[in-house]
Order: structure tokens, then sequence, then C-alpha cells
């Protein structure tokens, strides 16, 4: 199919514009993972942080997960029912633009998400929305973990087959699909 | 066929694919996020996600394609969330190709997308359409709009 002027233009500019692109990494996905015990510049250890996790443990989070899983989360906010101890279990609800809840890593709203029993700590992330998350049990009221700014982590001891429903505090959120629900299971 | 566990994370594969694919997956996250930093992130992630199915696709390239898109989708958001340029570093290029990159920075992510796909990648109308999840009549719809927007930086 023949191009116009203006097509072919964009088509060498394009070109000429990946040439500034960065070249591939000497070292490919398995090889630095084999090496993760190695000292790497920062540039590489952030961003071979999610093939640690996930070779570690098919890890759900980022590198950050990693590190608050590892330190047992203690950057905790006190809650009425904040267990003291180590975290065991990680769980990362981000605020998306669109007034809803949502995956922190593929950014899709979601309505329900799912934890397991025991101390776990809750992150709350923004990808876009700025909100402010809260429990609707009495026993969590104390819990308020904001996104951007924070706090934004809390140790919780959840339990088997409870479900705990979430919202935004922000007067009109709610309404307007800002709810979800954690499921012990 | 199946596919033992075995077989579906092949380390050996995992670098061949990488070595090929990677320096040109690379070139069209660049192009779409405007940023090497974001574009190196988008590939890593999506070899990262992928190497236990590697052995599963019948056309890795494509599919690794589209999953850097969705991965550069991811960084978009990222980006816009933060309130920053998408275009987050100073290199030294030549002012057309500066023009050309912060014009495609003002566009909107699916006309960029589709104008990369279609005239860095070559793709017809079907497969940006698969990639972008759209009709390729929308396809058609983002490249005309984009191209005329673009117009105005080569002028």
């Amino acid at each position: 199919m023949s191009r116009t002027p203006i097509e072919e233009q964009l088509t060498r500019r394009l070109h000429r514009l990946a040439d500034f692109a960065p070249a591939a990494a000497d070292r490919t996905p398995n090889e630095a993972l084999a090496s993760t015990a190695a000292p790497m510049p920062s540039t590489s250890r952030r961003r071979w942080a999610p093939a640690w996790a996930l070779g570690l443990a098919t890890a759900i989070v980022l590198g950050a997960v990693i590190v608050s899983h590892l330190t047992g989360g203690t950057q905790t906010q006190r809650a009425g029912t904040t267990p003291h101890g180590r975290a065991q279990h990680v769980l990362t609800i981000a605020a998306l633009p669109v007034l809803t809840f949502g995956d922190p890593l593929t950014g899709e709203p979601r309505t329900e998400f799912f934890a397991q029993p025991g101390i776990t700590t809750l992150r709350f992330v923004s990808l876009g929305g700025s909100e402010t998350l809260v429990f609707d049990e009495p026993a969590l009221s104390d819990v308020r973990l904001s996104a951007p700014g924070g706090p934004s982590q809390v140790n919780l001891l959840l339990e088997r087959g409870r479900t705990y429903t979430i919202a935004s505090s922000i007067p009109g959120h709610r309404r307007a699909g800002m709810e979800a629900t954690i499921t012990v299971r | 066929m199946d596919i033992t566990d075995e077989q579906a994370s092949d380390p050996a594969l995992l670098d061949a694919t990488y070595r090929t694919e990677a320096p040109t997956l690379l070139r069209v996250a660049y192009l779409i996020t405007g940023s090497r930093e974001s574009a190196e992130d988008a590939v890593h992630d999506t070899f990262l996600r992928c190497r236990d199915r590697l052995a599963e696709l019948d056309h890795p390239p494509s599919y690794l394609r589209a999953a850097v898109v969705n991965e550069c989708r991811s960084a978009h958001r990222r980006a816009q969330r933060g309130r920053r340029d998408f275009t987050d570093e100073e290199v030294v290029m030549p002012s057309e190709l500066v023009e050309l990159r912060d014009a495609l920075d003002r566009l909107p992510w699916r006309q960029r997308t589709a104008l990369v796909l279609r005239y860095f990648v070559d793709l017809p109308d079907a497969e940006i359409a698969m990639i972008l999840d759209c009709r390729p009549s929308t396809v058609r719809s983002h490249l005309r709009r984009g191209l005329s927007k673009l117009k105005e930086s080569f002028q």
C-alpha cells in the first residue's frame, strides 16, 4: 500500500528516534536471576526486583512488597486490632483514577479482594486516585490509609471466613463505586 | 502437545527469545513511552511475566509485542498518576526528533501506539486492533487523527 509523503516522513523519523532506545541488557532474565547474590548497580537491582519476587515465591506484588514481607511490615499504623508480630501475608490494593479500587499490577478495577488468614500487611497505593481507605468494621474503625501521602500500610489480623468491607471516606466516592470487599479464605 | 513444567519455563528458550526479541521490543516500547527507563521496565517485566508461557506460544514475537504494549500502557498510567511528564529524561538528539517525541507524547495513548505499530512495526489494521482491543475501523480513526495532529510538528 502506497504511503503519503507525511507517512513516509513519519516512518523515517520513527526509525531515527528508535535509535535512541536503550540497548538490551547484557544479562538475560535468567542470568540476572542466577546472579542475584552478587551486588548489582542500583538500577539493575530495581529492575530485577520483580524477577526476584517471581523466582522466590511467584510473588504477586513488586519489590516493595518483598521488602515489606521480609521485614514483617513493621511500619504499621496502630489500629484497634493491630496485631503484634511479623506479618505473614501482604495484600496490596490500588486506588484507581476512576473512583474504584483495583489491582496494583494490572490497574484493573476490582470490587473483591482475597486475603489469607493471619497477620496481613495491607498496603494502599495510588494508581491515579487520591483516596482514603477505611473499613466498615467497628473494630477497624481506626484504620485510615491514604494514597498518595500515607499512612499507606497497616498490619491487620484477618480471620478466616470473614469478609471485610472497605470504602473511600471521601464524600461521594463510595456511592460512585469506591467500595470493595476483602474475603479471607 | 503436553508441555511439562520444565519445558514451560525452559531457561534456554527464555534466553534465546530475549536475545532475539528484546532489542526490537525496547525500540517499540521507547517510541510508545518516550522514556528509556519506562521502556526497559516494560520489556523486562514482560519477559518475567511471560517466561513460563514461552514454550506454549505459537508466535512469541507477536505475543511479546502485545504484552509489551500492555506494559507500556501501565507505565503510562503510572506516569499520569504521578502527574509528571512521560518523557522524563533529557536525551541529546536532533531537534526534529525532539519535536516528534514531544508531539507523540501529546497524543492520546491509543493514537500514539497505533502510529508506532503502523509506521514503525508496519502492522496491518487487524493486528493493531487485536493489540489495542478495538475494531480495525477504530484503528484507522486513531491513525487518521494522530497523523493529522503530527502534521503540525513536521511543518
